[in-house]
């Protein structure tokens, strides 16, 4: 048994003469894609422009963007498989959703994901999902939809000459500011402070008054007064507002206005055209010469305030669809009226 | 005291003054003096030395070491009579002692006579086995320019190569000149095989969340290619599986490869390669049905030929890390580069100097999920010369 020990032994060191040389510790580790930072959308009427701070590094090929909508609920999860819905993709650091999820109901909560994305077959477009999305630090902007109403302004007392109208607070910078103005002005616009625009008015010339709409857009901020000038000893009343998700740059677009010479209990006043988006700011200006103690808004719209003494009110929506945005005002009494409205986007 | 036997040699305890002795062989052996090689000693000048023989009754041939003294020398007649016993102790003594100093002294006394010839200056070394190892570009440690049996040589892949993987079909390439230097030539076995394969390492992100072994494992989804040679690279790892038997154009649509019988059958969803040597390039291709031993055409995923494929291209499965770590594991099972210059020689059979430059590309594969984000793969490769 030794000796056949022994033999082993001496075929093991025969064995054991050879030659290696190793290349070692090669290593292979595939990325891992580096999230965006600081997602934030801005609403305006029926889109949501996103903006982010590329990822560091930018390992990826481009943005991946899904979203869901989140009811009244304004915190957004920190789970990926929430978000459902594809917005879109892109190679820059901005994107512009106005798909459904932006046309989403007013006052409700959009919440967003960007992820950095990447696909073996190419960049963005991506209509789907890319390989490879990023999955930490998650980049997550949630977006309130819908035009917002920041504060409404009293209707002030009738005054001569000028109509000074308030806000109870400061306004903010970027928002918009509407102006509601009755008067016996005639056929004369009043004329409006400084940055302020005149969006459409229209006279009731057999009974002498108008109402006037005025916007300023994208308002420097603390703006609490705005007074509005007649003519030729005129005066009036009047009302502003202040409105957050509206465009800085070009928020009017439609208005029309109705004049009714007549007495009746009720007239309609629509814009000229179509809304561009859905959910547009439509507010109505709305002058009647007094006969009634009853004034009935349009169904769907929301007061801003409605002075049956001085025959003034206006009214607001902000969830019509891309359509010609029309008011039914009615009076317990005939009247005749002059109504006006306009839509801000 | 002990005397040899003079007829077996063997040793057998004689007590002092005792004439004779029979040893273990049943010899009975007599003490005789022996006269005349003491007077030949006498005069030669040397010292006399009294001598006895040991002599058997039955046997008379001579001891050697009597014949190697005075090999023709006549034995005087046996002694017809009795000494006295003072005159017999003496004579024991003298026996042995003579006994011992004809054994152990006649060099001494017959050093005048030798011859000598010598092969001088031989000198015995070890054959060596042994081979360089360098790097196209050192990724990390540094390259064995000087000939090793066992050095550890430089990193191929790291991460300043292959830090950053992501899905594609773009590889990302080294090379490694290895040159065999071991003086016993040429090697009866040559190795490439893999060692301390890691398919997911700790170094891996929280990210990856592929299993570390088994199937999807990161190793799985890093495809690997070895070639040999620089101008025309022929194929090593993946392993040929056939090749094709009808042309492929630049930018056709590729739906089926015509090949020559498969020697080994393939899965639907598998990927394979077609492998350009003159180029050293390849595209791969994925079944979209089984392939059985034998077949002659591979139906493929609908795939544009981002290259032209003659006839004759080499059709392999998809190398892969993963398999090539867990089939070529040791110098019994791993792959044989073939010696001669850029494998222009036998499989295993490199001789002195033959060096090949190899060849070796990766690349995460192109349909890997997102469970591989920010995994890590590892592995050493050894070259393993047998002489």
């Amino acid at each position: 048994m030794a000796g056949i020990l022994l033999i082993f032994t001496a075929q093991v060191a025969i064995a054991a003469i050879f030659g290696k040389t190793t290349n070692g510790t090669n290593q292979v580790t595939a990325v891992t894609l580096v999230s965006p930072t600081g997602a934030a959308g801005t609403y305006t009427p029926s889109k949501v422009v996103l903006t982010w701070t590329a990822a560091s590094p930018m390992n990826g090929q481009g943005y991946f963007i899904r979203a869901f909508n989140n009811g009244a609920v304004s915190s957004c999860p920190a789970t990926i498989a929430s978000y459902t819905t594809i917005v879109g993709s892109t190679v820059g650091v901005t994107l512009t959703d106005n798909g459904a999820i932006a046309r989403g109901t007013p006052g409700t909560f959009a919440c967003y994901l960007v992820q950095t994305g990447y696909s073996a077959a190419g960049g963005p477009p991506w209509a789907a999902a890319p390989q490879w999305t990023s999955t930490t630090a998650l980049a997550i902007a949630t977006v309130q939809l819908g035009v917002v109403n920041v504060q409404l302004g009293a209707e002030t007392a009738v005054a001569a000459n000028t109509v000074t109208t308030t806000l109870p607070l400061n306004s903010t910078a970027g928002n918009l500011l509407v102006a509601i103005i009755r008067s016996n002005n005639g056929a004369v616009q009043p004329v409006p402070p400084a940055g302020w625009q005149f969006a459409n008015g229209v006279n009731e010339a057999t009974a002498a008054f108008r109402t006037d709409i005025f916007y300023y857009p994208n308002n420097p901020g603390a703006i609490k007064t705005a007074a509005f000038t007649l003519t030729g000893g005129a005066s009036g009343t009047g009302e502003m507002t202040e409105w957050k998700n509206i465009s800085t740059v070009t928020p009017f677009d439609k208005s029309g206005v109705v004049s009714v010479g007549v007495n009746t209990t009720s007239t309609t006043v629509s814009t000229s055209a179509p809304a561009s988006v859905a959910n547009e700011l439509a507010i109505t200006g709305v002058g009647w010469s007094r006969n009634g103690t009853i004034y009935t808004k349009g169904a769907g719209w929301s007061s801003a305030f409605a002075d049956v003494t001085l025959g003034s009110a206006s009214d607001y929506r902000v969830n019509l669809g891309a359509v010609t945005a029309s008011e039914i005002v009615t009076s317990n009494a005939g009247e005749k009226w002059s109504v006006v409205i306009a839509t801000f986007k | 005291m002990r005397v040899p036997c003079g007829a077996c040699g063997s040793w057998t305890e004689v007590q002092p003054g005792s004439e004779s002795f029979r040893c273990g062989c049943g010899t009975l052996n007599t003490f005789r003096q022996l006269n005349t090689l003491a007077t030949a000693a006498a005069a030669a000048g040397v010292k006399p030395v009294v001598a006895f023989r040991i002599s058997p009754q039955t046997v008379r041939s001579l001891p050697r070491v009597a014949t190697t003294a005075s090999p023709k020398a006549p034995l005087p007649a046996r002694s017809p009579g009795r000494a006295s016993k003072l005159f017999q102790k003496a004579l024991v003594g003298l026996v042995i002692l003579g006994g011992l100093g004809s054994v152990f002294h006649q060099g001494g006394t017959l050093a005048t006579f030798n011859a000598t010839t010598t092969q001088g200056s031989n000198t015995f070394q070890t054959g060596t086995v042994t081979m360089t190892n360098v790097a196209g570009t050192v990724v990390a440690g540094s390259n064995c320019a000087v000939s090793t049996n066992n050095g550890t040589c430089a990193t191929l892949f790291g991460a300043a190569n292959t830090g950053a993987l992501k899905p594609s079909t773009a590889d990302i390439a080294n090379n490694v000149t290895i040159t065999y230097t071991g003086s016993l030539s040429p090697t009866t076995d040559f190795r490439l095989f893999a060692a301390n394969y890691t398919a997911k390492t700790g170094a891996s992100s929280a990210l990856c969340t592929a299993p570390a072994a088994g199937a999807g494992n990161p190793g799985t989804a890093v495809d690997l290619l070895v070639s040999v040679g620089a101008a025309t690279p022929a194929l090593l790892y993946p392993v040929q599986n056939t090749t094709t038997t009808a042309s492929i154009a630049n930018g056709a649509t590729v739906t089926t490869v015509a090949v020559g019988a498969t020697t080994a059958a393939l899965a639907s969803g598998a990927n394979v390669i077609l492998y350009t040597a003159s180029s050293g390039t390849y595209q791969q291709f994925t079944t979209s049905a089984a392939v059985a031993l034998g077949a002659t055409s591979i139906p493929v995923v609908s795939q544009v030929a981002s290259q032209a494929f003659a006839a004759g291209t080499q059709v392999a499965p998809q190398g892969t890390l993963d398999d090539f770590a867990t089939n070529y594991t040791t110098s019994g099972n791993g792959l044989r580069p073939k010696g001669g210059v850029n494998g222009s020689g036998a499989a295993g059979v490199w001789a002195t100097s033959d060096n090949s430059v190899f060849n070796i590309k990766v690349h995460l594969d192109a349909a890997a999920g997102n469970t591989l984000q920010g995994c890590q793969s590892q592995s050493d490769l050894i070259w393993y010369a047998q002489p």
